[in-house]
């Protein structure tokens, strides 16, 4: 698969603040790309650079094969952009804005625009000013969907959205992920992993991981051992960098296990405390991956980079 | 083109009641214009047009401010920036608005105006049309740059009134003749061409890249410049300047200036002959020679420094002193008054010292005169100027577009006088008064025909005097001597 977006050491500084520091990324051609990361980490950013709306201090991102900077007219054409953060033109009604889009998107699709239209419930003759927050989103991503784009973009769509308002978004972007590369920046993790195919995970400036949605879930386990007799946690030099978050209480030693095979993760734990009465491994929910990376990035401020 | 005509479509839609706003304003002020003196005030003791022309300028700047921020330039939220505009539809988008409902506008409600008060149509055309150029350049352009460089109504309130605050408080502290008749339009244009020097790279800039700090910089380096000029440029530099232009006339012109101890007045002197006076008055006789027949000479403005024997300079700014006054062959001499400090005075007072002169002076000549019995109704008399009796039978002369070139003076009964102001030097066929028709009191109450009489200027000239072995003491206005 080729990558859709492809970042290269992109770096952002606004005055002394560094976001980016050399964030590395590609999003492959029909993924669903959701970009994931506690606030402050860049994801915004990135997105904004990618979409020229800012430009990098240094390094570069591309789409469809275009340098954000040399993004124009053409490119945009083909790229779809929601934003949670996005001015709309509020006086204008849901159709006076989808005509008035019409023009500049030669691959414009009317039938395409109604059915969206229809599937959100979208009253044609309101101004957007007057629509909720969770319709106006709908309003932008029907405006976006319309002409058929190669790549959709969308930074923190669901953020203050109803179930209901969620729900018929994700709809709409599961159908139209055949023929759209969708790069989503969410905190709204259950929903990000309830469709997306693939996972970046961006701290501090720095993209941590990236890779599918089914890889990471089976490789994150959280781990509950009993041993016997009760036993402290062993030193840090032997606890295997895979490991985060160890606890132990009594007999029960709890971890998450990142990088999880089964023979393997046995063997190293017979290595690290000899027989054991019981293991339970317990997959993980993309919310728990995150929370356990956010506090291993925040807390022992320990390099994630081999996860 | 299909696209700003599309973006063009929608700025009305999302405009209209700005613009019928400002279609209204531009209405009423044609009403009141064509219906009496827009600037005087009427019963209720209120100045309808002023407040019209100041009425338009805020709505009109509104509506610009409006249409550029319907796409604003700087900011990362704007929907337009992620959807696919060229950058040049966009801009001829706004372009295209606002000649439609800011310049096309006035330059109707002009036209109107001009037509219904009777003056030739045709021949006003060009002085419309510049003047409507003009008006585009030197009042909207800045209004579109400073809102491509503001992301909002109220930062780009607030930049414009620190602008305004900052350029208004240069030419308060500049040199207070610069921007004033005859050569005015020197000082204006180089503002202008240096305002537009800065404007249309910013614009550029912004619509094309987006690069609103470096624009903004650009802004800021402008305006540091054109504060600098407006301090800078002097009325002698504009009245150099206007000499150099009509350099060969100049040259070829036989007028020549001296400075004539005998022609003192026999009693002179504003400052009276008291001890504790800090200033002595200094006469300084000039004597116009070599004044072609039928031909007369206007004064501009002189600048006179006198040089002591041991090199110190003191330097007499007389740019103002004496403007519009004339000397003819018959009477060939114009006083020149400098006052300079008592102790000055009394050290330098039998030291001879030099004595510089420059003169900067139009030649008039090519008399036209016309005799008119005048009517209540305004009626052409010479070169699109048309005259009538006022309110309280006062004879008022009104011109179209911009007071004529020529040196117009009125003769009847006992009285003489200028017609107007002093002539405006541009060679520019209208200026940029929202009214086109520039209406004034001329003379008294005439009891019979008037004579209007018409001077061309024929060059603008420089001569420069210097006086070796100038002792002050011989120079001292009567009124001091003793």
């Amino acid at each position: 698969m080729s990558a859709v977006i492809r970042a290269n050491q992109l770096a952002k500084r606004f005055g002394r603040l560094e976001v980016l520091k050399g964030l590395d990324l590609e999003v492959p051609e029909g993924s669903i790309f959701g970009l994931i990361g506690p606030n402050g980490a860049g994801k915004t950013t990135t997105l904004k650079i990618l979409m020229n709306i800012l430009k990098p201090t240094a390094g570069r991102i591309e789409a469809l094969g275009v340098d954000s900077l040399q993004i124009g007219p053409a490119t945009l054409t083909e790229i779809g952009y929601v934003s949670e953060n996005q001015e709309m033109p509020e006086w204008m009604t849901v159709e006076h804005l989808l005509r008035y889009l019409k023009p500049f998107y030669p691959a414009w699709d009317d039938a395409r625009a109604d059915e969206l239209v229809r599937q959100f419930n979208l009253p044609r003759d309101r101004k957007l000013r007057n629509l909720s927050r969770g319709m106006r989103m709908k309003a932008a991503l029907a405006s976006s969907l319309a002409y058929h784009p190669r790549l959709l973009v969308m930074d923190e769509p669901f953020s203050g959205l109803d179930p209901l308002v969620r729900e018929d978004l994700i709809q709409s972007l599961v159908e139209s992920a055949d023929e759209t590369t969708i790069l989503i920046s969410s905190h709204d993790l259950a929903e990000i992993e309830s469709f997306a195919s693939h996972i970046g995970y961006l701290e501090d400036g720095r993209l941590k991981f990236s890779e599918e949605m089914a890889s990471l879930t089976s490789r994150f386990r959280e781990v509950e051992i009993i041993v016997e007799p009760p036993a402290a946690l062993p030193g840090e030099r032997e606890w295997p960098k895979t490991w985060l978050q160890p606890q132990a209480s009594s007999a029960l030693v709890r971890f998450v296990e990142t990088h999880f095979e089964p023979n393997r993760t046995t063997d190293e734990i017979h290595r690290v405390f000899g027989d054991v009465q019981q293991i339970s491994v317990n997959p993980m929910p993309l919310r728990s991956i995150f929370i356990t990376l956010a506090r291993e990035g925040g807390g022992r401020a320990r390099s994630l980079a081999h996860l | 083109m299909r696209e700003a005509w599309h973006i063009f479509k929608k700025d009305v839609r999302y405009l209209r009641l700005e613009i019928a706003f400002v279609l209204a304003i531009i209405t009423i002020f044609t009403w009141i214009v064509r219906n009496g003196n827009p600037y005087g005030t009427n019963v209720a003791g209120v100045i309808p047009g002023a407040w019209i022309v100041a009425l338009f300028s805020i709505t009109s700047t509104y509506l610009m401010a409006r249409l550029i921020h319907a796409e604003a330039i700087p900011g990362d939220k704007q929907f337009w920036v992620t959807r696919p505009y060229h950058w040049k539809s966009l801009f001829a988008a706004k372009f295209l608005f606002i000649i439609a409902f800011v310049n096309v506008p006035l330059l109707i409600a002009r036209f109107v105006t001009i037509a219904s008060a009777g003056f030739p149509i045709v021949a006003s055309l060009p002085g419309l049309l510049w003047s409507q150029a003009a008006m585009f350049l030197v009042s909207q352009i800045p209004v579109i740059t400073v809102a491509a460089l503001t992301s909002g109504i109220v930062s780009f309130i607030l930049s414009a009134l620190i602008l305004t605050f900052v350029v208004s408080n240069a030419f308060f502290r500049g040199p207070s003749d610069a921007f004033s008749f005859p050569t005015q339009w020197i000082g204006s244009s180089i503002l202008l061409v240096t305002m537009l020097a800065v404007a249309i790279p910013i614009l550029f800039l912004q619509y094309r890249d987006r690069r609103t700090r470096v624009s903004r910089t650009l802004g800021i380096a402008g305006v540091v410049v054109l504060i600098i000029l407006i301090l800078q440029i002097s009325y002698t530099s504009e009245l150099n300047a206007q000499v150099w232009l009509s350099r060969q006339l100049s040259q070829t012109s036989p007028i020549e200036v001296a400075i004539d101890s005998s022609r003192l007045p026999a009693v002179h002197g504003l400052v009276p002959p008291d001890p504790e006076t800090k200033f002595v008055e200094i006469d300084v006789p000039l004597v116009v020679s070599n004044i072609p027949a039928g031909q007369e000479v206007q004064f501009d403005a002189v600048a006179i420094w006198y040089e002591t024997a041991d090199g110190r300079q003191r330097h007499f700014d007389l740019a103002g002193l004496g403007r519009g006054s004339k000397v003819t062959a018959a009477e060939p001499v114009a006083q020149r008054a400098l006052y300079i400090e008592s102790s000055f005075f009394n050290s330098e007072r039998d030291r001879p010292g030099v004595l510089h002169t420059s003169v900067f002076a139009t030649v008039f000549g090519n008399l036209q005169e016309k005799t008119v019995q005048l009517q209540y109704e305004p009626m052409n008399v010479l070169r699109g100027m048309q005259c009538y009796k006022g309110s309280f039978e006062l004879v008022r002369c009104r011109s179209v577009l911009r007071w004529p070139r020529q040196l117009l003076e009125v003769r009847y009964d006992d009285y003489a006088g200028p017609i107007g102001p002093l002539p405006s030097y541009s060679p520019f066929p209208g200026e940029m008064n929202l009214n086109p028709i520039d209406d004034r009191v001329v003379g008294p109450t005439p009891s019979g025909a008037i004579t209007i009489e018409i001077r061309e200027p024929i060059a603008h000239v420089r001569r420069d005097v210097e006086v070796r072995n100038f002792r002050l003491a011989d120079f001292v206005a009567s009124g001091n001597r003793g």
